[in-house]
């Protein structure tokens, strides 16, 4: 009978060690590090809960949902290390934070609809580029282009260009094999067109964070991708920059983006309507970074936050 | 006055001869008692047969496909009266009006992506699928030892037959995923050939396609599901003789055309959703019918190649 015991005291103690394992491999209970981690909540920003932190990598970024909701691949570096965004590398990871993996060298992933595939933007040499979602078969779309983002409907990848001194839009066209910009050349109001952009549900809008020339104001607006004549709308205006993520809601009746202010916060608008963007009420134990990707259901808004 | 009025008569005069002397290029009004093929339309329904397009110097021409906006037709040709064999065949693209006739290159069967900016089609050497810019730019191999690969109406996908170890089997390969994968499961086809010029269904979800049975030595025309056979597969009509392999689905979807019998061959037409026996399709045309087909993008003619003197 005593040795019952024993070998049941043994097996407890084992059972406890090694889940302490394994939530500090997924959980990253290490102490009081200055980190960024993924954290969870409603759409109007109530119950966030920590949801997902990229072990060694202490600064992670440009979250995105595979259309499935199974898989978050992120860009991510290890500043604790000294590294820098010149080290930026995409991570793939299981939403329970299992199985994460390390694609190679590249920033600002988006999947394909069917998962298989994922654009990004890489940064040496420069361009945005697509390859498989193991990591396979890196293919360049175009040298130059930055912040690479994949339709809903999956035939269109949206990312920005220069071209005479202005910043554009370019639409990629993945069964054509043809490139269009939205602004037609030369009547592009933006200096500086920001990665990061978002789709519409129907993958007939973008919405981007831009620079107008004239006035040097920062712009949240959106544009119909068959070019500006279709559609084109300022919804926010400011002096200081606010962060260049968008996110936008499955239904299509959201827009959340990290504001200019400092701590950041973010709003929300509703492009179809005319009024200006509102904070979202979030209460987190951190600094929010303004990273964000709605859950493909709509039902969880992930953002990123760094330890105050 | 008079001098003015001469001018006018001399410049009336020189704009009809500019007038006739073009069009033998694309009416071919130069030998028109001439054996040679040509492409006519016909009202969906049946009915008398009209001249269309008279493909230039290409005596002989097939596989005809117009382009989602009705604007161009495609379809593959050579000049068999110079003794040019299937070898020498050329894509070629018209305007549906039979002017600026064009080859845009070597190559069989094409199929025009939704916008019509790109074509996918059969190389002919080195033997695969491929793809090219509508102004025959850009060839892209997609895969060597496929053939006879058809663009779906949504633009994500393109079908073609592939064979390994005896057995034929349809593979779609998706262009936004870059996945490839056979409707038949490995070793579950029952066709050891599926022939060229298959057609999708418009909501881009099956395939209609003509096999050859090695079991019974016999040919079938079904239609299968592009998510695999387990997902929907129908035998729509079998039979002894090998019906032709060219098939035209209507723009509405229940309605599929194809060529059968002994020559001269005759249009068999039947809804894919019912269980009915292929039913002849009445065509009133001079000349012999030679089955490859495709419906105008409104749905309200066949267009068809047809052999003959035009007499």
């Amino acid at each position: 009978m005593k040795s019952v015991v024993l070998a049941s005291l043994c097996c407890a103690t084992c059972i406890l060690f090694f889940n302490a394992e394994i939530a500090s491999l997924v959980a990253d209970e290490k102490p009081k590090v200055n980190r960024t981690r993924f954290y969870l909540a409603s759409p109007e920003g109530k119950d966030p809960k920590v949801f997902y932190v990229a072990e060694d990598y202490y600064n992670t970024g440009s979250p995105s949902f595979s259309p499935d909701g199974t898989k978050l691949a992120h860009d991510c570096w290890k500043s604790q290390e000294g590294e820098t965004f010149s080290n930026v590398q995409i991570m793939v990871a299981n939403v329970d934070g299992s199985d994460s993996k390390i694609l190679g060298p590249g920033a600002m992933p988006s999947w394909s609809p069917g998962g298989n595939r994922i654009a990004f933007s890489q940064p040496s040499p420069s361009g945005v580029a697509v390859m498989n979602a193991d990591g396979s078969d890196r293919k360049m779309i175009d040298t130059g282009g930055w912040g690479a983002q994949w339709s809903p409907d999956g035939k269109k990848i949206a990312y920005r260009v220069y071209s005479s001194g202005k910043s554009n839009l370019r639409i990629y066209d993945l069964i054509e094999d043809s490139k269009s910009d939205v602004f037609p050349e030369g009547e592009s109001p933006y200096s500086m067109i920001y990665w990061n952009t978002a789709w519409s549900p129907d993958s007939n809008w973008v919405c981007f964070l831009g620079r107008n020339a004239s006035d040097k104001m920062f712009e949240v607006a959106t544009v119909n991708v068959a070019g500006m004549k279709e559609g084109y709308k300022v919804h926010y205006k400011s002096k200081v920059s606010p962060y260049q993520d968008m996110a936008w809601h499955p239904s299509g009746e959201m827009i959340v983006f990290g504001s200019d202010t400092q701590p950041r916060q973010l709003l929300k608008f509703n492009p179809a309507e005319d009024k200006p963007p509102e904070p979202i009420e979030i209460k987190v134990d951190g600094n929010i970074n303004g990273d964000v990707s709605f859950t493909p259901d709509g039902q969880h808004l992930l953002f990123n936050a760094r330890d105050k | 006055m008079n001098y003015l009025r001469t001018a006018c008569r001399l410049w009336i005069g020189s704009l009809l001869l500019c007038l006739v002397s073009t069009s033998p290029a694309t009416a071919d009004e130069k030998t028109p008692g001439v054996k040679r093929v040509r492409f006519y339309t016909a009202p969906a329904e049946g009915g008398n047969a009209s001249l269309s397009i008279v493909p230039g110097d290409y005596y002989t021409v097939g596989s005809p496909a117009l382009s989602a906006d009705g604007e161009k037709l495609a379809f593959d040709g050579r000049e068999s009266q110079n003794g040019e064999s299937f070898q020498d065949g050329k894509i070629m693209v018209v305007n549906a009006d039979g002017s600026d006739l064009e080859a845009i290159g070597s190559g069989v069967m094409p199929s025009w992506s939704p916008q019509g900016k790109r074509i996918a089609f059969s190389q002919i050497s080195p033997s695969g699928v491929a793809m090219m810019h509508a102004d025959g730019s850009q060839r892209k191999l997609i895969e060597e030892g496929g053939w006879g690969v058809q663009w779906s109406p949504d633009g994500r996908k393109i079908a073609y037959s592939v064979s390994s170890s005896g057995k034929a089997n349809i593979r779609i390969y998706d262009l936004i995923e870059e996945t490839k994968t056979d409707l038949f499961p490995e070793g579950e086809s029952p066709y050891n050939s599926l022939y060229w010029n298959m057609t999708w269904s418009p909501d881009s979800n099956w395939l209609c396609f003509k096999g050859h049975k090695a079991s019974d030595n016999t040919y079938d025309v079904a239609t299968v599901n592009v998510a695999g056979m387990k997902a929907g597969y129908k035998v729509h009509y079998n039979h002894q003789e090998a019906p032709y392999a060219d098939f035209a689905w209507h723009p509405q979807g229940d309605k599929i055309v194809f060529a059968a019998g002994p020559q001269p061959r005759q249009f068999l037409q039947f809804n894919p959703a019912e269980d009915k026996a292929p039913e002849p399709l009445a065509i009133k045309v001079n000349g012999t019918i030679i089955g490859d087909i495709c419906f105008t993008p409104d749905g309200q003619y066949l267009l068809f190649n047809v052999s003959g003197t035009e007499e």
